[in-house]
């Protein structure tokens, strides 16, 4: 039951992507660049201390899909997920983020057109819930009724209930810490989602109902995302395209169908194993 | 907050004001009293004079004259031949004062007293033996001889005075304070003081007469700076020869009572001189306490600012660096090793005495604690704050402002706490250097022995010690928010 609901969804955010896609790249037009490509690496390898974390990795990661790196805890998917957002820079290779080279872009430009969102540290502890989600339109002086709109928006979505925004991070459950979390990511409408392990330490409940959120969101706004996640059970919920990887490099990438039904090796296969 | 308000008002007041008459003393009695005297002599004609008394040694109080921070202090000329001369043979008070010429210093006219070594016996032992000079011990068979170690040990000392007069004794070392009370249960005979001693009167000593001149002559005198005012310089010469040494025994013995202060006794000198009409209105115990209070708030409070500004400006732009960070840290960290009264005597020569070497020396002193609570606070926030707050692009200036000072701020405010603690403490050190405070009355009952005296700078420093604490406590809540105070903390 559970793979063919997985397949449903997988289809349904295909074709509402399809269909928002014209408008959505409407509004993009005003952007600088409009590669096909939410992200690209092109043989890039990285060293982190004496260890290397990226070795040889080539990879395109469509726009307007969500996209699910996949891999154990040390397998460089933190590191690709960096590299996209120009927090690290490649030792060769180049890394391509919505069309901008990040080792020659200006770098704040590329970030505000980016949402980030991450496990644990998702909300900064001394704010208030309500001021964590809309800094980032503090930041870039967009307050204002729109803003207000926006935020309402985003909560009804993920479910959270106003009351919260009065409260300190830490009052909040897991749960309502990382919705909150992706509201702030989302507040801006960024044109690429970038999640690191956000649903990770969360009971499977909870995380399950996070997931029909997102998904949810991803169907009114078909925003390009890249999701880190060592959970396969996650990867194939959420995710149209999945990259799996061991020990900086790839194992096998493409739609997660594909991946599914012809696993490259036994690895990809065992992780496979019962996901349908 | 508005507690803080003095400390603000009092910021805004300039370090120094108009030219008025500064004068130093040394730590000890006899030193406060002259130039106590001399200040109130000036005040009754009129001048208005800058106390900068109880400086801690001769080094400490000559570089302040050189350096203008002082206009003059007693001096005496035994200490100006040997330790600022450097030239023992010089006796004649005219070869002392070209000497001094060169370094446009002069010389007033000796006070009359003379403060040197002297061999005391008991009046007894003197009427018995018919003692009146060092000489006379010679014809004394059995001499018990009970002298303190210092001078027991020196050579211009004990050992000299044997050769110099042929004695031929055997002398023990006892404790100085010791001394008049051996010698006046009669279990010594003799024993070297000070000439001007309170205590030989207390104790009925005679001295007997250097007949063969073996002590340096330590004659007491102002001396200033050469380009004093003329008419300073004639008020301060009517005291000359005004004093000799069984009346500056009396003076240092007045000061022994704990309820008689410096003020009191040269006020009733100068009174019984003529020199003055009426005695000088000597501040009552609440008004000094306050003056005090308020000038230890103002170098510490000055001090404080300026290390905050520094110290967290200066650890949050190297933070990133943990290198550059550390050397900072190891800097900062070997300042702290200095020892305070170390620290404020090198600052002398750059700053001079008062209040700016003591703010520098507090403002050096604060930066250790400041600084290392700001950096280790801001290495030690979880990578990922910083990832997300770049992410959003945030500028450095709005992470600063958004993200790291925040969550660093518990740390920051625990360093600014343990500073102005330690501020509060070490600036009563600042009073041997003239710069006031509440370490005034500490060094003052030093000088005297006077533990209630050094208890009125004690206590109220502690108090505002624990003051300090609560205020801080105050302004952690006022600036962060509950869960992240102290060890409650969550993250």
């Amino acid at each position: 039951m559970a793979p063919d609901f997985i397949k449903d969804c997988i289809e349904c955010t295909g074709i509402v992507a399809r269909h928002l896609q014209m408008s959505y790249c409407a509004e993009m037009q005003n952007c600088a660049t409009t590669s096909q490509y939410a992200a690209e690496f092109q043989d890039v390898s990285l060293r982190r201390g004496d260890v290397l974390a990226l070795q040889n990795v080539t990879l395109s990661m469509p726009r307007h899909s969500t996209t699910a790196i996949l891999g154990t805890s040390g397998s460089g998917k933190s590191s690709l997920i960096q590299l996209i957002i120009g927090l690290l820079r490649p030792d060769s290779g180049k890394v391509q983020t919505l069309g901008e080279n990040i080792a020659d872009c200006e770098l704040q430009n590329l970030r505000k057109r980016i949402g980030y969102a991450i496990q644990d540290v998702a909300l900064f502890p001394h704010m208030k819930v309500g001021r964590n989600i809309v800094l980032p339109a503090v930041l870039h002086n967009r307050t204002g009724d729109e803003t207000r709109k926006r935020l309402d928006e985003l909560m009804q979505i993920m479910q959270l209930s106003p009351d919260i925004l009065d409260r300190y991070p830490h009052e909040l459950s897991g749960g309502q810490q990382q919705r909150a979390g992706l509201c702030r990511a989302m507040l801006l409408r960024p044109e690429l989602l970038l999640l690191d392990e956000p649903f990770s330490g969360l009971d499977t409940m909870t995380r399950r109902a996070i997931h029909r959120e997102f998904r949810t969101l991803r169907r009114l706004e078909p925003v390009s995302t890249i999701i880190v996640t060592h959970d396969p059970q996650e990867a194939v919920a959420l995710a149209e395209q999945l990259v799996v990887m061991m020990a900086g490099t790839i194992l096998q990438s493409g739609p997660t169908k594909d991946v599914m039904e012809h696993p490259a090796n036994e690895y990809v296969q065992e992780l496979c194993t019962g996901l349908g | 907050m508005l507690r803080f308000l003095p400390v603000v008002l009092l910021l805004t007041s300039p370090l120094a004001v108009a030219e008025a008459i500064v004068i130093g003393s040394k730590n000890f009695t006899e030193n406060y009293i002259l130039a106590e005297a001399s200040a109130q002599l000036l005040e009754s004609h009129g001048y208005e004079v800058r106390r900068r008394f109880g400086l801690n040694g001769t080094k400490i109080v000559f570089e302040a004259l050189q350096n203008r921070a002082l206009d003059f202090y007693p001096e005496y000329t035994g200490t100006i031949t040997e330790v600022i001369l450097e030239r023992p043979g010089l006796t004649q008070l005219t070869e002392i004062r070209t000497a001094l010429a060169q370094d446009d210093l002069i010389l007033l006219s000796p006070l009359g007293f003379n403060n040197s070594y002297a061999i005391a016996v008991s009046e007894t032992f003197a009427k018995t033996h018919q003692l009146r000079n060092i000489s006379d011990l010679t014809r004394v068979g059995h001499v018990r001889v009970g002298l303190p170690h210092e001078f027991l040990s020196r050579n211009d000392g004990w050992p000299g005075l044997k050769q110099r007069y042929a004695i031929d004794l055997v002398a023990t070392g006892i404790e100085h304070s010791l001394s008049y009370e051996a010698i006046a249960s009669g279990k010594i005979d003799v024993t070297a003081v000070y000439s001007t001693d309170g205590e030989i009167l207390r104790s009925r000593l005679v001295l007997l007469h250097d007949d063969l001149s073996y002590f340096p002559q330590y004659r007491a005198a102002f001396l200033a700076r050469q380009d004093i005012a003329p008419p300073v310089r004639d008020i301060l010469e009517s005291l000359s020869g005004r004093i000799d040494d069984t009346r500056m025994q009396q003076l240092n013995l007045q000061v022994l009572d704990p309820a008689v202060s410096f003020a009191d006794v040269a006020s009733e000198f100068l009174l019984e001189e003529g020199l003055i009409s009426s005695a000088q209105d000597v501040p009552g115990f609440m008004p000094r306490l306050w003056r005090n209070t308020q000038r230890h708030l103002k170098l510490t409070g000055i001090a404080l600012l300026l290390a905050i500004v520094t110290g967290v400006g200066i650890a949050a732009a190297v933070h990133r660096s943990r290198r550059t960070a550390n050397a900072f840290l190891y800097f900062t960290g070997l300042l702290q090793t200095v020892p305070s009264i170390a620290l404020l005597a090198l600052l002398i020569p750059w700053f001079g005495i008062g209040q700016t070497p003591a703010i520098i020396a507090l403002f050096l002193y604060s930066l250790l604690p400041i600084a290392r609570g700001t950096i280790t606070a801001m290495l030690a926030i979880p990578p990922g704050y910083r990832h997300v707050a770049a992410a959003m692009a945030m500028s450095r200036q709005q992470e600063m402002r958004y993200v790291l000072m925040p969550l660093a701020m518990p740390h920051v405010i625990a360093g600014i706490r343990t500073a102005a603690v330690i501020s509060i403490g070490t600036a009563t050190l600042a009073a041997f250097i003239g710069a006031g405070g509440l370490g005034d009355p500490i060094v003052t009952g030093l000088a005297l022995n006077d533990s209630s005296m050094i208890l009125q700078g004690a206590l109220p420093a502690a108090g505002l010690a624990i003051l300090t604490e609560l205020a801080f406590t105050g302004l952690e809540s006022w600036l962060v928010v509950p869960h992240m105070r102290g060890r409650h903390a969550r993250r």
